[in-house]
Protein backbone atom coordinates (compact mmCIF):
# COMPACT_ATOMS: atom_id res chain seq x y z
CA UNK A 1 0.00 0.00 0.00
CA UNK A 2 1.38 3.47 -1.00
CA UNK A 3 2.01 5.76 1.67
CA UNK A 4 2.70 9.93 1.57
CA UNK A 5 6.39 9.16 1.34
CA UNK A 6 6.46 7.47 -1.45
CA UNK A 7 5.02 10.48 -3.11
CA UNK A 8 7.08 14.18 -3.78
CA UNK A 9 5.21 16.97 -3.17
CA UNK A 10 5.58 20.46 -5.05
CA UNK A 11 3.53 23.24 -4.44
CA UNK A 12 3.01 25.61 -7.15
CA UNK A 13 4.48 29.34 -6.36
CA UNK A 14 3.88 32.77 -8.07
CA UNK A 15 6.77 34.91 -9.88
CA UNK A 16 5.50 37.34 -7.74
CA UNK A 17 6.37 35.69 -4.90
CA UNK A 18 9.74 34.58 -5.86
CA UNK A 19 10.53 37.94 -7.24
CA UNK A 20 9.58 38.72 -3.55
CA UNK A 21 11.52 36.11 -1.49
CA UNK A 22 14.68 37.03 -4.22
CA UNK A 23 14.45 40.39 -3.32
CA UNK A 24 14.54 39.96 0.53
CA UNK A 25 16.90 37.63 0.64
CA UNK A 26 19.34 39.81 -0.99
CA UNK A 27 18.44 43.06 1.09
CA UNK A 28 18.97 40.45 4.41
CA UNK A 29 22.19 39.46 2.81
CA UNK A 30 23.15 43.17 2.59
CA UNK A 31 21.73 43.92 5.99
CA UNK A 32 22.06 40.94 8.36
CA UNK A 33 25.72 39.94 7.31
CA UNK A 34 27.45 43.56 7.75
CA UNK A 35 25.76 43.94 11.22
CA UNK A 36 26.88 41.00 12.70
CA UNK A 37 30.32 42.28 11.59
CA UNK A 38 30.01 45.24 13.43
CA UNK A 39 28.58 43.43 16.28
CA UNK A 40 31.60 41.09 16.34
CA UNK A 41 33.87 44.32 15.71
CA UNK A 42 32.13 46.63 18.34
CA UNK A 43 32.43 43.95 21.19
CA UNK A 44 36.25 43.60 20.05
CA UNK A 45 36.78 47.26 20.13
CA UNK A 46 34.95 47.42 23.73
CA UNK A 47 37.47 44.37 25.00
CA UNK A 48 40.90 45.87 23.39
CA UNK A 49 39.66 49.46 24.86
CA UNK A 50 42.72 51.05 22.39
CA UNK A 51 41.46 53.18 19.98
CA UNK A 52 44.71 53.22 17.77
CA UNK A 53 44.46 49.28 17.78
CA UNK A 54 40.70 49.04 16.91
CA UNK A 55 38.42 52.27 17.11
CA UNK A 56 34.84 51.56 18.04
CA UNK A 57 32.12 51.39 15.05
CA UNK A 58 30.65 54.83 16.63
CA UNK A 59 33.73 56.66 15.92
CA UNK A 60 34.31 55.19 12.18
CA UNK A 61 30.41 55.83 11.22
CA UNK A 62 30.98 59.44 12.85
CA UNK A 63 33.65 59.97 10.10
CA UNK A 64 31.51 58.70 7.18
CA UNK A 65 28.56 60.08 8.24
CA UNK A 66 30.19 63.92 7.39
CA UNK A 67 32.39 62.76 4.65
CA UNK A 68 32.81 66.62 3.75
CA UNK A 69 34.40 67.23 6.83
CA UNK A 70 38.46 67.93 6.26
CA UNK A 71 40.29 65.13 7.28
CA UNK A 72 43.77 65.65 8.93
CA UNK A 73 43.97 69.10 6.49
CA UNK A 74 44.05 67.46 3.29
CA UNK A 75 40.39 67.72 2.09
CA UNK A 76 37.48 65.62 2.71
CA UNK A 77 36.07 62.16 2.41
CA UNK A 78 33.92 62.79 -0.25
CA UNK A 79 37.09 64.57 -2.12
CA UNK A 80 39.51 61.86 -1.86
CA UNK A 81 36.65 59.49 -3.39
CA UNK A 82 36.05 61.76 -6.53
CA UNK A 83 39.60 61.60 -7.26
CA UNK A 84 39.99 58.03 -6.96
CA UNK A 85 36.73 57.30 -8.42
CA UNK A 86 38.05 59.43 -11.61
CA UNK A 87 41.34 58.10 -11.99
CA UNK A 88 39.71 54.84 -11.67
CA UNK A 89 37.15 55.22 -14.58
CA UNK A 90 39.81 56.55 -16.54
CA UNK A 91 42.74 53.76 -15.92
CA UNK A 92 39.78 51.39 -16.50
CA UNK A 93 37.97 52.75 -19.88
CA UNK A 94 41.55 53.26 -21.47
CA UNK A 95 42.29 49.55 -20.39
CA UNK A 96 38.98 48.40 -21.75
CA UNK A 97 39.40 50.34 -24.94
CA UNK A 98 42.68 48.25 -25.66
CA UNK A 99 41.37 45.19 -24.33
CA UNK A 100 38.13 44.91 -26.59
CA UNK A 101 38.98 45.42 -30.15
CA UNK A 102 42.30 43.78 -29.83
CA UNK A 103 39.61 40.69 -28.03
CA UNK A 104 37.31 40.82 -31.31
CA UNK A 105 40.39 40.66 -33.30
CA UNK A 106 42.53 37.85 -31.42
CA UNK A 107 38.46 35.87 -31.00
CA UNK A 108 37.68 36.43 -35.07
CA UNK A 109 41.31 35.41 -35.98
CA UNK A 110 42.76 32.18 -35.48
CA UNK A 111 46.19 33.51 -36.93
CA UNK A 112 46.14 36.31 -34.95
CA UNK A 113 45.46 34.31 -31.64
CA UNK A 114 47.98 32.09 -32.30
CA UNK A 115 50.09 34.94 -33.28
CA UNK A 116 49.68 37.20 -29.72
CA UNK A 117 48.63 34.54 -26.86
CA UNK A 118 52.33 33.60 -26.15
CA UNK A 119 53.51 37.09 -25.48
CA UNK A 120 49.85 37.52 -23.13
CA UNK A 121 50.07 34.56 -21.46
CA UNK A 122 53.88 36.11 -20.55
CA UNK A 123 52.50 39.43 -19.61
CA UNK A 124 49.34 38.05 -17.64
CA UNK A 125 50.81 36.71 -14.42
CA UNK A 126 52.51 39.96 -13.73
CA UNK A 127 50.52 41.32 -11.15
CA UNK A 128 49.50 45.28 -11.29
CA UNK A 129 50.48 46.13 -8.33
CA UNK A 130 54.31 45.03 -8.73
CA UNK A 131 54.27 47.31 -11.63
CA UNK A 132 54.09 50.02 -9.44
CA UNK A 133 57.91 50.57 -9.08
CA UNK A 134 58.71 50.49 -12.38
CA UNK A 135 56.01 52.30 -13.75
CA UNK A 136 57.15 55.43 -11.17
CA UNK A 137 60.56 55.26 -12.26
CA UNK A 138 58.91 55.29 -16.05
CA UNK A 139 56.90 57.96 -15.59
CA UNK A 140 57.40 59.64 -12.65
CA UNK A 141 55.18 62.16 -11.42
CA UNK A 142 54.02 63.12 -14.99
CA UNK A 143 50.33 64.05 -14.77
CA UNK A 144 47.43 64.79 -17.24
CA UNK A 145 47.32 68.23 -16.72
CA UNK A 146 51.77 67.56 -17.52
CA UNK A 147 50.53 65.84 -20.61
CA UNK A 148 48.31 68.02 -22.34
CA UNK A 149 49.36 71.61 -20.82
CA UNK A 150 47.71 74.59 -19.98
CA UNK A 151 44.39 74.48 -20.32
CA UNK A 152 43.92 70.94 -17.87
CA UNK A 153 45.94 72.78 -15.13
CA UNK A 154 44.22 73.56 -11.81
CA UNK A 155 41.74 70.88 -12.61
CA UNK A 156 41.19 67.46 -11.47
CA UNK A 157 43.84 66.08 -14.27
CA UNK A 158 46.57 67.55 -11.63
CA UNK A 159 45.75 64.66 -9.53
CA UNK A 160 45.82 61.95 -12.25
CA UNK A 161 49.33 60.20 -12.44
CA UNK A 162 50.09 58.94 -15.63
CA UNK A 163 51.90 55.98 -14.14
CA UNK A 164 49.13 55.44 -12.12
CA UNK A 165 46.68 55.26 -15.15
CA UNK A 166 49.21 52.95 -16.54
CA UNK A 167 49.06 50.60 -13.52
CA UNK A 168 44.93 50.90 -13.34
CA UNK A 169 44.99 50.15 -17.35
CA UNK A 170 47.09 47.13 -16.79
CA UNK A 171 44.59 45.65 -14.08
CA UNK A 172 41.80 46.12 -16.08
CA UNK A 173 43.33 44.51 -19.51
CA UNK A 174 43.53 40.84 -19.09
CA UNK A 175 40.44 40.17 -17.84
CA UNK A 176 38.33 42.69 -20.49
CA UNK A 177 40.82 40.74 -23.28
CA UNK A 178 40.57 37.33 -21.75
CA UNK A 179 36.40 37.20 -21.73
CA UNK A 180 36.04 39.26 -24.96
CA UNK A 181 37.96 36.84 -26.83
CA UNK A 182 35.96 33.81 -25.23
CA UNK A 183 32.90 35.85 -25.84
CA UNK A 184 33.68 35.89 -29.29
CA UNK A 185 34.83 32.21 -29.98
CA UNK A 186 31.60 31.55 -28.27
CA UNK A 187 29.27 32.60 -30.55
CA UNK A 188 27.13 29.86 -32.20
CA UNK A 189 28.19 29.16 -35.50
CA UNK A 190 24.39 28.61 -36.40
CA UNK A 191 23.49 32.34 -36.21
CA UNK A 192 26.17 32.69 -38.23
CA UNK A 193 25.17 30.44 -40.94
CA UNK A 194 21.44 32.00 -40.65
CA UNK A 195 23.06 35.34 -40.97
CA UNK A 196 25.05 34.50 -43.70
CA UNK A 197 22.01 32.96 -45.58
CA UNK A 198 19.65 35.79 -45.12
CA UNK A 199 22.45 37.98 -46.85
CA UNK A 200 24.73 39.33 -44.35
CA UNK A 201 28.22 40.94 -45.09
CA UNK A 202 30.74 40.46 -42.90
CA UNK A 203 30.37 44.23 -41.44
CA UNK A 204 26.81 43.18 -40.70
CA UNK A 205 27.87 39.64 -39.06
CA UNK A 206 29.84 41.47 -36.51
CA UNK A 207 27.86 44.20 -35.62
CA UNK A 208 24.30 42.61 -35.43
CA UNK A 209 25.57 38.74 -34.71
CA UNK A 210 28.94 38.93 -33.20
CA UNK A 211 28.83 41.96 -30.96
CA UNK A 212 25.40 41.35 -29.13
CA UNK A 213 25.69 37.35 -28.91
CA UNK A 214 29.77 37.85 -26.82
CA UNK A 215 28.24 41.09 -24.73
CA UNK A 216 27.31 39.31 -22.23
CA UNK A 217 30.88 37.19 -21.54
CA UNK A 218 32.54 40.94 -22.51
CA UNK A 219 30.20 42.96 -19.94
CA UNK A 220 31.71 40.07 -17.24
CA UNK A 221 35.12 40.71 -18.40
CA UNK A 222 34.52 44.71 -17.74
CA UNK A 223 33.22 43.98 -14.41
CA UNK A 224 36.04 41.86 -13.21
CA UNK A 225 38.48 44.46 -14.93
CA UNK A 226 36.85 47.42 -13.18
CA UNK A 227 36.59 45.03 -9.58
CA UNK A 228 40.47 44.96 -10.64
CA UNK A 229 40.84 48.23 -11.30
CA UNK A 230 39.24 49.53 -8.24
CA UNK A 231 41.69 47.29 -5.96
CA UNK A 232 44.52 48.35 -8.01
CA UNK A 233 44.26 52.36 -7.43
CA UNK A 234 43.47 51.69 -3.71
CA UNK A 235 47.38 50.09 -4.11
CA UNK A 236 48.68 52.67 -6.08
CA UNK A 237 47.90 55.26 -3.87
CA UNK A 238 49.70 53.97 -0.98
CA UNK A 239 52.76 54.17 -2.67
CA UNK A 240 54.53 57.69 -2.46
CA UNK A 241 53.51 60.07 -5.10
CA UNK A 242 49.57 60.94 -5.36
CA UNK A 243 48.62 63.74 -2.61
CA UNK A 244 45.22 62.52 -2.85
CA UNK A 245 42.62 59.67 -2.90
CA UNK A 246 41.36 57.17 -0.63
CA UNK A 247 44.69 54.84 -0.24
CA UNK A 248 46.27 58.10 -0.09
CA UNK A 249 43.91 59.09 2.98
CA UNK A 250 44.19 56.30 4.30
CA UNK A 251 47.97 55.61 4.82
CA UNK A 252 48.02 59.45 6.08
CA UNK A 253 45.45 58.10 8.47
CA UNK A 254 47.97 55.16 9.37
CA UNK A 255 51.07 58.07 9.89
CA UNK A 256 48.74 59.95 12.14
CA UNK A 257 47.28 56.75 14.08
CA UNK A 258 44.11 58.02 12.92
CA UNK A 259 43.02 54.61 12.66
CA UNK A 260 39.29 55.28 12.42
CA UNK A 261 39.61 56.86 9.39
CA UNK A 262 41.46 54.29 8.31
CA UNK A 263 38.62 51.95 8.93
CA UNK A 264 36.37 54.44 7.15
CA UNK A 265 38.62 54.61 4.13
CA UNK A 266 38.21 50.47 4.36
CA UNK A 267 34.95 50.75 4.49
CA UNK A 268 34.47 53.26 2.15
CA UNK A 269 36.24 51.64 -0.98
CA UNK A 270 34.09 48.26 -0.54
CA UNK A 271 31.13 50.25 -0.85
CA UNK A 272 32.55 52.46 -3.57
CA UNK A 273 33.49 48.89 -5.33
CA UNK A 274 30.00 47.40 -4.43
CA UNK A 275 28.21 50.60 -6.24
CA UNK A 276 30.21 50.26 -9.69
CA UNK A 277 29.40 46.52 -9.83
CA UNK A 278 26.27 47.69 -9.43
CA UNK A 279 25.90 49.65 -12.07
CA UNK A 280 27.15 47.10 -14.45
CA UNK A 281 25.02 44.52 -13.05
CA UNK A 282 21.87 46.78 -14.16
CA UNK A 283 23.86 46.97 -17.60
CA UNK A 284 23.66 43.61 -17.35
CA UNK A 285 20.32 42.94 -16.48
CA UNK A 286 18.94 45.56 -19.34
CA UNK A 287 20.96 44.50 -22.12
CA UNK A 288 22.83 40.64 -21.49
CA UNK A 289 20.02 39.26 -19.44
CA UNK A 290 19.26 36.80 -22.38
CA UNK A 291 22.09 34.81 -21.94
CA UNK A 292 20.67 33.01 -18.43
CA UNK A 293 17.10 32.44 -20.10
CA UNK A 294 18.55 30.72 -22.99
CA UNK A 295 17.65 27.57 -23.30
CA UNK B 1 16.73 28.85 -61.31
CA UNK B 2 19.29 26.90 -59.35
CA UNK B 3 21.18 24.69 -61.16
CA UNK B 4 23.98 22.17 -59.44
CA UNK B 5 26.48 20.81 -62.18
CA UNK B 6 28.96 17.60 -61.36
CA UNK B 7 28.65 18.47 -58.01
CA UNK B 8 30.98 16.23 -55.51
CA UNK B 9 31.29 16.99 -51.57
CA UNK B 10 33.70 14.62 -49.21
CA UNK B 11 34.60 15.27 -45.12
CA UNK B 12 38.03 14.06 -44.68
CA UNK B 13 38.06 10.54 -46.59
CA UNK B 14 34.02 10.12 -46.59
CA UNK B 15 32.21 10.81 -49.64
CA UNK B 16 28.97 12.29 -49.66
CA UNK B 17 27.94 13.61 -53.31
CA UNK B 18 29.22 12.03 -56.11
CA UNK B 19 28.90 14.11 -59.53
CA UNK B 20 25.77 15.28 -58.30
CA UNK B 21 23.79 17.37 -61.42
CA UNK B 22 20.41 19.14 -60.45
CA UNK B 23 18.25 21.92 -61.55
CA UNK B 24 15.07 23.60 -59.56
CA UNK B 25 13.20 25.37 -61.30
CA UNK B 26 11.16 28.51 -60.55
CA UNK B 27 8.01 28.38 -58.85
CA UNK B 28 8.96 25.16 -58.02
CA UNK B 29 8.36 22.78 -54.72
CA UNK B 30 11.39 20.07 -54.37
CA UNK B 31 11.18 17.84 -52.13
CA UNK B 32 14.78 15.99 -51.40
CA UNK B 33 14.22 12.92 -49.31
CA UNK B 34 16.38 10.30 -48.54
CA UNK B 35 17.94 8.67 -45.44
CA UNK B 36 19.83 10.17 -42.73
CA UNK B 37 24.05 10.45 -43.81
CA UNK B 38 22.87 10.66 -47.62
CA UNK B 39 24.04 13.85 -48.62
CA UNK B 40 20.72 15.63 -48.47
CA UNK B 41 21.55 18.24 -46.00
CA UNK B 42 24.97 18.53 -47.00
CA UNK B 43 23.62 19.35 -50.76
CA UNK B 44 21.44 22.51 -48.99
CA UNK B 45 24.47 24.06 -47.46
CA UNK B 46 26.24 24.04 -50.82
CA UNK B 47 23.16 25.74 -52.56
CA UNK B 48 23.20 27.88 -49.33
CA UNK B 49 26.56 29.02 -49.97
CA UNK B 50 27.64 27.72 -46.36
CA UNK B 51 29.38 24.96 -48.12
CA UNK B 52 31.89 24.81 -51.06
CA UNK B 53 31.90 21.83 -53.18
CA UNK B 54 34.99 19.85 -54.20
CA UNK B 55 34.31 19.99 -57.79
CA UNK B 56 31.13 21.22 -59.85
CA UNK B 57 29.60 24.31 -60.56
CA UNK B 58 26.82 25.65 -58.98
CA UNK B 59 24.21 28.57 -59.82
CA UNK B 60 22.16 30.43 -57.81
CA UNK B 61 20.02 33.42 -58.49
CA UNK B 62 21.29 37.04 -57.63
CA UNK B 63 17.83 37.80 -55.54
CA UNK B 64 17.65 37.19 -52.32
CA UNK B 65 17.92 33.71 -51.09
CA UNK B 66 16.65 32.26 -47.19
CA UNK B 67 16.54 29.12 -45.25
CA UNK B 68 15.39 27.48 -42.46
CA UNK B 69 17.53 25.50 -40.17
CA UNK B 70 16.37 22.17 -38.51
CA UNK B 71 17.67 23.71 -35.26
CA UNK B 72 16.52 26.76 -33.55
CA UNK B 73 18.23 29.96 -35.06
CA UNK B 74 16.49 32.90 -33.53
CA UNK B 75 18.64 35.37 -31.78
CA UNK B 76 17.69 35.50 -28.38
CA UNK B 77 19.03 39.29 -27.53
CA UNK B 78 16.07 40.24 -29.81
CA UNK B 79 12.37 40.64 -29.31
CA UNK B 80 10.26 37.80 -32.29
CA UNK B 81 9.69 40.78 -34.10
CA UNK B 82 13.08 42.29 -34.17
CA UNK B 83 14.23 38.84 -35.43
CA UNK B 84 11.48 38.89 -38.26
CA UNK B 85 13.02 42.29 -39.18
CA UNK B 86 16.73 40.93 -38.85
CA UNK B 87 16.58 40.39 -43.20
CA UNK B 88 15.09 43.51 -43.91
CA UNK B 89 17.72 45.89 -41.75
CA UNK B 90 19.76 43.96 -43.89
CA UNK B 91 18.71 45.08 -47.24
CA UNK B 92 18.29 48.12 -45.91
CA UNK B 93 14.43 48.59 -45.20
CA UNK B 94 13.27 51.83 -43.85
CA UNK B 95 12.53 51.14 -39.93
CA UNK B 96 8.40 51.43 -40.76
CA UNK B 97 8.18 49.54 -43.50
CA UNK B 98 10.25 46.39 -42.11
CA UNK B 99 8.08 46.56 -38.95
CA UNK B 100 5.10 46.31 -41.02
CA UNK B 101 6.15 43.10 -43.18
CA UNK B 102 7.15 41.89 -40.47
CA UNK B 103 3.67 42.42 -38.31
CA UNK B 104 2.21 40.89 -41.42
CA UNK B 105 4.10 37.55 -41.69
CA UNK B 106 3.92 37.23 -38.02
CA UNK B 107 0.44 37.52 -38.66
CA UNK B 108 0.18 34.79 -41.11
CA UNK B 109 1.83 32.83 -39.46
CA UNK B 110 -0.91 33.02 -36.18
CA UNK B 111 2.03 34.96 -33.96
CA UNK B 112 0.63 38.40 -33.78
CA UNK B 113 0.28 38.51 -30.09
CA UNK B 114 3.94 37.26 -29.13
CA UNK B 115 5.72 40.11 -31.17
CA UNK B 116 7.42 41.52 -28.36
CA UNK B 117 8.19 38.36 -25.84
CA UNK B 118 11.91 36.61 -26.51
CA UNK B 119 12.91 33.40 -27.86
CA UNK B 120 12.87 31.51 -24.58
CA UNK B 121 9.62 32.62 -23.21
CA UNK B 122 8.13 30.86 -26.96
CA UNK B 123 7.49 26.95 -27.24
CA UNK B 124 9.25 24.85 -30.18
CA UNK B 125 6.87 25.16 -32.56
CA UNK B 126 6.03 28.76 -32.02
CA UNK B 127 10.06 29.34 -32.24
CA UNK B 128 9.86 27.35 -35.83
CA UNK B 129 6.95 29.10 -36.81
CA UNK B 130 8.79 32.53 -36.20
CA UNK B 131 12.09 31.12 -37.59
CA UNK B 132 9.59 30.35 -40.90
CA UNK B 133 8.16 33.99 -40.66
CA UNK B 134 11.60 35.41 -40.66
CA UNK B 135 12.82 33.12 -43.92
CA UNK B 136 9.93 33.98 -46.21
CA UNK B 137 9.69 38.29 -44.92
CA UNK B 138 11.96 39.31 -47.28
CA UNK B 139 10.19 37.61 -50.23
CA UNK B 140 12.52 35.38 -51.27
CA UNK B 141 13.16 34.28 -54.69
CA UNK B 142 14.11 30.79 -53.34
CA UNK B 143 13.64 28.86 -50.01
CA UNK B 144 16.00 26.36 -48.90
CA UNK B 145 14.40 24.24 -45.72
CA UNK B 146 16.73 21.54 -43.42
CA UNK B 147 13.73 19.47 -42.30
CA UNK B 148 12.35 22.41 -40.77
CA UNK B 149 9.46 20.74 -38.79
CA UNK B 150 10.66 17.53 -37.62
CA UNK B 151 10.66 18.62 -34.10
CA UNK B 152 7.09 19.76 -34.61
CA UNK B 153 3.67 17.64 -33.05
CA UNK B 154 2.00 16.72 -36.19
CA UNK B 155 -0.97 19.08 -35.94
CA UNK B 156 1.72 22.15 -35.93
CA UNK B 157 3.31 20.39 -38.62
CA UNK B 158 0.33 19.80 -40.97
CA UNK B 159 -0.44 23.68 -40.39
CA UNK B 160 2.75 24.96 -41.36
CA UNK B 161 3.05 22.84 -44.24
CA UNK B 162 -0.06 24.26 -45.27
CA UNK B 163 0.99 27.67 -44.60
CA UNK B 164 4.19 27.40 -46.43
CA UNK B 165 2.56 25.65 -49.47
CA UNK B 166 0.27 28.09 -49.41
CA UNK B 167 2.77 31.36 -49.52
CA UNK B 168 4.96 29.16 -51.39
CA UNK B 169 2.30 29.31 -54.36
CA UNK B 170 1.19 33.06 -53.82
CA UNK B 171 5.05 34.29 -54.20
CA UNK B 172 5.87 31.90 -57.28
CA UNK B 173 9.12 30.75 -55.21
CA UNK B 174 11.43 27.67 -55.69
CA UNK B 175 11.44 25.88 -52.70
CA UNK B 176 14.22 22.94 -51.92
CA UNK B 177 13.19 21.42 -49.44
CA UNK B 178 14.89 18.48 -47.40
CA UNK B 179 13.14 15.39 -45.51
CA UNK B 180 13.47 12.10 -44.16
CA UNK B 181 9.46 12.17 -44.26
CA UNK B 182 7.60 10.06 -47.29
CA UNK B 183 4.41 11.56 -46.07
CA UNK B 184 5.66 15.15 -46.05
CA UNK B 185 7.39 14.40 -49.36
CA UNK B 186 4.10 13.53 -51.15
CA UNK B 187 1.84 16.15 -49.83
CA UNK B 188 4.32 19.55 -50.28
CA UNK B 189 5.89 18.96 -53.98
CA UNK B 190 5.52 19.47 -57.33
CA UNK B 191 9.05 17.03 -57.64
CA UNK B 192 10.16 14.53 -55.33
CA UNK B 193 13.74 14.22 -55.52
CA UNK B 194 15.41 10.40 -54.05
CA UNK B 195 18.94 10.41 -52.89
CA UNK B 196 21.31 7.71 -52.09
CA UNK B 197 24.61 6.54 -52.30
CA UNK B 198 25.98 9.78 -53.20
CA UNK B 199 23.70 10.84 -56.17
CA UNK B 200 20.05 11.25 -57.10
CA UNK B 201 18.60 7.89 -57.52
CA UNK B 202 14.99 8.61 -58.74
CA UNK B 203 12.74 11.87 -59.14
CA UNK B 204 8.80 11.87 -58.95
CA UNK B 205 7.05 14.72 -60.63
CA UNK B 206 3.86 14.71 -58.60
CA UNK B 207 0.93 17.35 -60.24
CA UNK B 208 -1.95 16.89 -58.17
CA UNK B 209 -3.13 20.67 -56.62
CA UNK B 210 -2.75 21.40 -53.41
CA UNK B 211 -3.99 20.88 -50.48
CA UNK B 212 -3.95 17.32 -51.02
CA UNK B 213 -6.16 14.72 -48.83
CA UNK B 214 -3.61 12.75 -47.12
CA UNK B 215 -6.46 9.64 -46.94
CA UNK B 216 -7.19 9.81 -50.82
CA UNK B 217 -6.18 6.79 -52.80
CA UNK B 218 -3.73 8.93 -55.43
CA UNK B 219 -2.17 10.01 -51.77
CA UNK B 220 -2.08 6.15 -50.66
CA UNK B 221 -0.51 5.28 -54.27
CA UNK B 222 2.18 7.86 -54.59
CA UNK B 223 3.42 7.03 -50.88
CA UNK B 224 3.64 3.67 -51.55
CA UNK B 225 5.46 3.87 -55.28
CA UNK B 226 8.07 6.66 -53.24
CA UNK B 227 8.08 4.41 -50.64
CA UNK B 228 9.51 1.36 -52.89
CA UNK B 229 12.33 3.48 -54.23
CA UNK B 230 13.58 4.79 -50.72
CA UNK B 231 13.51 1.28 -49.49
CA UNK B 232 15.64 0.20 -52.11
CA UNK B 233 17.85 2.81 -51.36
CA UNK B 234 18.15 2.11 -47.55
CA UNK B 235 19.46 -1.23 -48.74
CA UNK B 236 21.69 -0.46 -51.47
CA UNK B 237 22.99 1.98 -48.65
CA UNK B 238 23.94 -0.75 -45.77
CA UNK B 239 25.25 -2.84 -48.92
CA UNK B 240 27.57 -0.48 -49.63
CA UNK B 241 28.82 -0.14 -46.49
CA UNK B 242 28.09 3.61 -46.05
CA UNK B 243 27.12 4.84 -42.94
CA UNK B 244 23.28 4.89 -42.85
CA UNK B 245 21.00 5.34 -39.81
CA UNK B 246 19.44 1.99 -38.91
CA UNK B 247 16.62 3.89 -37.63
CA UNK B 248 15.31 4.00 -41.15
CA UNK B 249 15.45 0.29 -41.91
CA UNK B 250 13.02 -0.65 -39.17
CA UNK B 251 9.94 -0.42 -41.62
CA UNK B 252 11.74 -1.64 -44.96
CA UNK B 253 10.46 -4.69 -46.84
CA UNK B 254 12.27 -7.11 -48.68
CA UNK B 255 13.44 -5.66 -51.71
CA UNK B 256 11.19 -6.34 -54.60
CA UNK B 257 12.98 -8.95 -57.70
CA UNK B 258 11.70 -6.37 -60.17
CA UNK B 259 14.40 -3.91 -59.30
CA UNK B 260 13.28 -0.90 -60.90
CA UNK B 261 16.13 1.01 -59.73
CA UNK B 262 18.35 3.19 -62.18
CA UNK B 263 21.79 3.97 -60.97
CA UNK B 264 21.68 7.34 -63.61
CA UNK B 265 18.27 8.48 -61.85
CA UNK B 266 15.01 8.55 -63.36
CA UNK B 267 11.87 10.51 -63.73
CA UNK B 268 8.75 9.00 -63.03
CA UNK B 269 5.32 10.73 -63.54
CA UNK B 270 2.31 9.47 -61.08
CA UNK B 271 -0.53 11.42 -61.84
Amino acid sequence: MSTDSDYIKRNGTSKRRETVARVLWMVGGAIILPAILFLVWELAAVRLGSNTLLPRVGDVFEVLANPTRDLLGQGSLLYHVYISTIRVLMGFVLGALVAVPLGMAMGLSERLRNFVTPFIELMRPLCPVAWIPFAIIIFGGTTISNLFGQRFTMTIFDHIQTAQLFIIAWGAFFPVLINTIDGVRGVRQLWLEAAHTMGANRVQKWAKVILPASFPQILTGLKVGLGVSWMVVIAAELFPGPTAGVGYIMMEAYAQTEIQILAAGLITVGVIGALLNAILWVVHMLFANWQAKER
Amino acid sequence: MVNLSAITKSFDSLQVLSGMSIKFLPGEFTCILGPTGCGKTTLLRIIAGLLEPDSGVVQTPSQSMSMIFQQQTLFPWRSVLSNVCFPLELSGYPKRERVEMAKARLSEVGLSNVMKKRVYELSGGMQQRVQLARALVSNPSVLLADEPFVSLDEKTRYTLQNQLREIADRNNMTVVFVTHNIEEAVYLADRVVVMGNKRIQSEFVLSATHPRDRLSQWFLDNMLEVRKVFEDIVTLDLSADETCDTDEINDVQVVDEDDKLNQEGTTQVIK
